[in-house]
C-alpha cells in the first residue's frame, strides 16, 4: 500500500505537529508501507491568506504520483486534510483554533482581531463541513479534539492515542528538588502562570523549563517577571534540550508542571506517565485532563496562580505522595495499550 | 443571538436615510439585539442610542451576529460606512443604484491612504471593462460629469463585492445585484414609511383664479431636473399661473439662480432653503403639484415619494427606474425622452384642469399600505434569521472561488484576453 501522510509546514518552525508527522511515516514505513510525507507551507495571516490555503489544498491531486497511484491519504492538520482523494482517512491533530475554540480568547485569539475575521472564520467552517466528510473515517489525536470536532462541526471522531517519540527510552530515577516543565516558550503554554504560581509557594519550589523560546517578547517577558519576584534561583531555562538531556529531566524531576491553554493532546502528560511522575496541569488543559486523574496520577489546579502555587506545594512537601502518584500514572499509561502497532492498523485498515 | 450593528446615518442628519433608520429601529430593536453606529463624531442627542462608528473595534465587529450597513450615494454620510462594509462583510443595505458620487470622493482617497484598494478608476475599469475606464477617464478630464454617467456605470457593486447579502426596494435593483452577483442572497423589501399623526386632507382645488402651486424638495442636484423644468416653464403659454417653492439644498445654486433669471421667474419661485420636517410636510400639503423627477435616477427607491403620498399630495416624476413600476395613476409621468414636451403638456393639462390632483393624490396614498415599518423590520429580521448561514456559505464558496481565480489572473501575461471554450459556454 502506498501511503501519503498529509501535513502541513510553517517554515523554520519544528513542533510537535511536524514531529508527529515524521514519526507516523517512520511506523507506517517500518511495518513495510511505502508512505511519503507530503507537506505544503502555511501561513494564516492577513485572513485572506487562509481562503487561499484551503484552496490550494482542493486543488491538489494527490490521487497517483508519477503515473503510479496513491492508494491512501492519510491528513492530519488543517488545511491539507481537506485536499480531495478517493481513499481518505483523516487522523486529525487539531482544527484552526483561531476559527474555532480559540476564537474570542481574550488572550489568543488573533482572527477575531483582523479585518475579514468573521467571515473568513465562516469559510474555515464551511470548508470543514463541506470536505471533512469526505474522508472515510475521521479521527482525532485525542477525545479534546474529537469533542471539539462534534461541538463545532457536529463530526463524529474517535479518538486515537499515539505513543511519544522513542516512548520506551523513557525511565525513572530518584527524585531531586525540581518541577519540570518542557515546552516550547509560547503563550498557549503558559509558562508566566507557573512562574505566577511560584512567587506565591510557601515551599522553596524550583521549576526548570526546557524548550525554545518561540516567541522572543514573551521570553523576555518571563525573565523580567523572574527578576521582579526574586525567582532568579528557583527558576531555570534550559532553552533547547537534546533528547538525551530532556529524558535525564524528567526522570530526575519530583514532578511535572504542566497548565497549558486547552492543549490538543499533550505529549507531555504521557511523558511524564512514562518517566513515573506526577503532573499538576489545570481544569482548563484540554488535553492532559484525558489522562491525569485529581490525586491519583497527578493534581488539577485551578488555572489561577494561587491555586497553582497550592498544588505544587503540596507536591512539594510530600515526595511519598509524588512518587506513588509518578508510579500511578505509569501503570495508567501501559493498562492504555498506546502503541503504534494499534495506529498503525487502525489507519490503514 | 449576539448583538446585531446597525451602520447608518441618523437624525438630526439631513438625509432620508437617517429617516429610514429612525423608522425602522424601534421596531427592529424588538426582534433582534440592535446597536446603531453613526458615521462622523458622536452626536449629543443620541438618537436611536447611537454610538459613533469609529469607537468599535474589528473585535466587536467579528463577535456580532451580523452587521448592517446602510449605503446611500452622499459620501458625506456613508463614505466611512463604506469603509468599514469592504473591510468587515456585512448586509449591504442598497438604498441609491448609483453610487458614482459616493465612489467618486471615496474610492483615490482610500487608495492614497492605503495602496490595497482600488482607486475609482480602477473599480470603473474592474467593474465596467474598458468602457468604464474611459468614462473614469472622461469625468476626471472634466469631459463628462459623475451625474450624466451615472445611469450606465453605477459602480453598486463597489459596495456590494464581498457582501455577505444586500437588500433592496426595488426588484429591478435586485435583478441587477442576482446579476452581478450570482447567488448572493438578496431580499426585496418595500421601502417603509411612517405616515404623519396628522391623516393628510388633500390637495387643494384647482380653481382658474387661484395660482398653481408647484413644490420641489430635497438635495436639488442637477439629475433632479430643475434647469430642465424652468425652462421648460418659461416656455410655457400659462407662465403666470404657477408658482413654485424650492425646500432642500442644491450643490449648482449659482446655475439655478442663474436659470430663474434669464426665465424671469424670479418672482414666482421662493427658494426657503433646508426646512424641518413639519415646515416641509405643511408646505408639501398646499402643493397642487409636487415636482419628483429625476434623470439619471440615483436612487433605487424614493423615500422622497412615500412622504408625498402620505402627506397627501399629487406629484410627477420621470418614467424611469423605480419611478417607471409605480402603479398607474399614482403618479404623473414624464418621459426622459420627451422631458421637455412632455412637461409643456403637464403645464398645460394643469392650467386648463385636465389633471385632477386628488385623484392622483388619492391613488397614491393607497401604496403606501405596503409601506408600514413594523412590517418592514418583522419581514427583514425574518430574513436575516433565516438567511444568515446561506449568506456565509455563499461568501465562503464565492471567497473560495476568488481566491483561485486571483491567483491565476495574477500568472497570466498582461496582455492576456481570457475566452471561455464554448463547450463551457453552453
Amino acid at each position: 500500500m502506498r501511503i501519503a501522510v498529509a501535513n502541513v509546514q510553517v517554515p523554520f518552525v519544528h513542533g510537535g505537529a511536524e514531529v508527529h508527522a515524521d514519526n507516523l511515516v517512520r511506523q507506517l514505513r517500518a511495518r513495510g508501507f511505502e508512505t511519503e510525507l507530503v507537506t505544503i507551507p502555511f501561513k494564516w495571516y492577513p485572513p485572506e491568506r487562509l481562503l487561499e490555503s484551503i484552496a490550494i489544498a482542493r486543488m491538489l491531486d494527490l490521487s497517483e504520483a508519477n503515473g503510479l497511484r496513491i492508494d491512501r491519504l492519510i491528513g492530519l492538520k488543517f488545511p491539507i486534510y481537506l485536499a480531495p482523494h478517493p481513499d481518505k482517512v483523516l487522523w486529525i491533530l487539531h482544527q484552526y483554533r483561531s476559527a474555532y475554540d480559540l476564537w474570542d480568547h481574550p488572550e489568543y485569539g488573533d482572527l477575531i482581531n483582523l479585518p475579514h475575521g468573521q467571515a473568513v472564520r465562516a469559510a474555515v467552517h464551511h470548508a470543514d463541513r463541506r470536505f471533512i466528510p469526505e474522508a472515510k473515517a475521521v479521527y482525532a489525536n485525542s477525545r479534546n479534539v474529537a469533542d471539539r470536532l462534534e461541538h463545532f462541526n457536529g463530526i463524529a471522531a474517535r479518538p486515537l492515542y499515539h505513543p511519544p517519540a522513542d516512548a520506551e527510552q523513557f525511565h525513572s530515577a530518584e527524585a531531586r528538588d525540581y518541577l519540570f516543565f518542557p515546552s516550547r516558550i509560547t503563550p498557549l503554554k503558559r509558562q508566566r502562570l507557573v512562574i505566577e504560581a511560584l512567587a506565591l509557594c510557601r515551599e522553596p519550589v524550583r521549576v526548570v523549563f526546557a524548550g525554545a523560546a518561540e516567541v522572543p517578547s514573551y521570553m523576555a517577558e518571563l525573565q523580567q517577571l523572574c527578576r521582579e519576584g526574586g525567582l532568579e534561583q528557583r527558576v531555570v531555562f534550559k532553552g533547547f534540550t537534546s533528547q538525551a538531556e530532556k529524558l535525564a529531566l524528567y526522570a530526575e524531576s519530583l514532578g511535572v508542571v504542566y497548565p497549558p491553554v486547552d492543549e490538543d493532546y499533550g505529549y507531555v502528560t504521557l511523558e511524564a506517565m512514562l518517566s513515573g511522575k506526577p503532573v499538576i496541569t489545570t481544569s482548563d488543559s484540554g488535553g492532559p485532563l484525558e489522562f491525569v486523574e485529581h490525586d491519583r496520577t497527578g493534581l488539577v489546579a485551578t488555572p489561577d496562580a494561587a491555586n497553582l502555587a497550592a498544588q505544587m506545594d503540596a507536591l512539594w512537601r510530600n515526595r511519598s505522595i509524588a512518587a506513588r502518584m509518578g508510579r500511578a500514572g505509569r501503570e495508567y499509561y501501559d493498562a492504555l495499550g498506546i502503541s503504534w502497532d494499534r495506529v498503525v492498523e487502525v489507519l490503514t485498515a | 443571538m449576539s448583538r446585531t450593528f446597525w451602520f447608518s446615518p441618523v437624525p438630526p442628519s439631513r438625509t432620508d436615510i437617517a429617516q429610514y433608520s429612525a423608522r425602522i429601529v424601534p421596531h427592529l430593536s424588538s426582534r433582534i439585539e440592535l446597536q446603531v453606529l453613526h458615521p462622523g463624531a458622536a452626536q449629543g442627542d443620541g438618537q436611536l442610542g447611537a454610538q459613533p462608528m469609529a469607537g468599535v473595534s474589528p473585535r466587536a465587529l467579528n463577535a456580532s451576529w451580523s452587521c448592517l450597513y446602510n449605503i446611500g450615494n452622499n459620501p458625506v454620510f456613508h463614505g466611512e460606512i463604506l469603509h468599514t462594509a469592504r473591510r468587515h462583510p456585512g448586509v449591504v443595505v442598497l438604498h441609491d443604484r448609483s453610487l458614482q458620487d459616493l465612489c467618486h470622493a471615496v474610492l483615490d482617497r482610500e487608495a492614497a491612504d492605503n495602496g490595497g484598494m482600488a482607486s475609482y478608476a480602477a473599480a470603473m475599469a474592474h467593474w465596467y471593462g474598458r468602457p468604464g475606464r474611459e468614462a473614469a477617464r472622461a469625468v476626471h478630464a472634466g469631459d463628462a460629469t459623475i451625474s450624466s454617467i451615472a445611469g450606465d456605470f453605477p459602480l453598486f457593486e463597489v459596495a456590494l463585492q464581498g457582501a455577505l447579502g444586500a437588500v433592496t426596494h426595488n426588484p429591478l435593483v435586485a435583478d441587477e445585484i442576482s446579476e452581478r452577483f450570482p447567488g448572493m442572497p438578496v431580499a426585496t423589501l418595500p421601502l417603509p414609511y411612517s405616515p404623519p399623526a396628522e391623516p393628510a386632507p388633500g390637495p387643494p382645488q384647482l380653481t382658474p383664479d387661484r395660482p398653481i402651486r408647484l413644490v420641489m424638495f430635497g438635495y436639488l442636484n442637477p439629475n433632479r431636473r430643475l434647469c430642465e423644468f424652468l425652462r421648460a416653464w418659461a416656455q410655457s403659454p400659462w407662465k403666470h399661473r404657477f408658482e413654485l417653492d424650492l425646500a432642500g439644498e442644491m450643490n449648482n445654486g449659482p446655475e439655478v439662480r442663474s436659470a430663474i433669471a434669464e426665465a424671469g421667474l424670479g418672482e414666482r419661485v421662493r427658494d426657503h432653503g433646508f426646512l424641518p420636517d413639519d415646515r416641509l410636510d405643511a408646505l408639501i400639503r398646499q402643493a397642487h403639484l409636487v415636482l419628483n423627477l429625476r434623470n439619471p435616477t440615483m436612487g433605487e427607491a424614493s423615500g422622497s415619494q412615500l412622504r408625498i403620498w402620505a402627506n397627501g399630495a399629487a406629484s410627477v416624476v420621470s418614467g424611469t427606474g423605480w419611478y417607471r413600476q409605480l402603479p398607474q395613476g399614482s403618479v404623473l409621468q414624464i418621459s426622459t425622452e420627451r422631458e421637455h414636451e412632455d412637461l409643456l403638456a403637464l403645464l398645460d393639462d394643469l392650467a386648463e384642469g385636465r389633471i385632477d390632483p386628488g385623484k392622483v393624490a388619492r391613488r397614491g396614498a393607497q401604496c403606501l399600505s405596503a409601506s408600514d415599518p413594523a412590517l418592514y423590520a418583522a419581514a427583514l429580521a425574518e430574513w436575516l434569521v433565516e438567511r444568515r448561514e446561506a449568506m456565509f456559505a455563499h461568501w465562503s464558496e464565492t471567497a473560495l472561488i476568488e481566491a483561485t481565480a486571483r491567483n491565476y489572473a495574477a500568472c497570466t501575461p498582461p496582455r492576456f484576453i481570457p475566452r471561455l471554450p464554448d463547450r463551457l459556454l453552453g
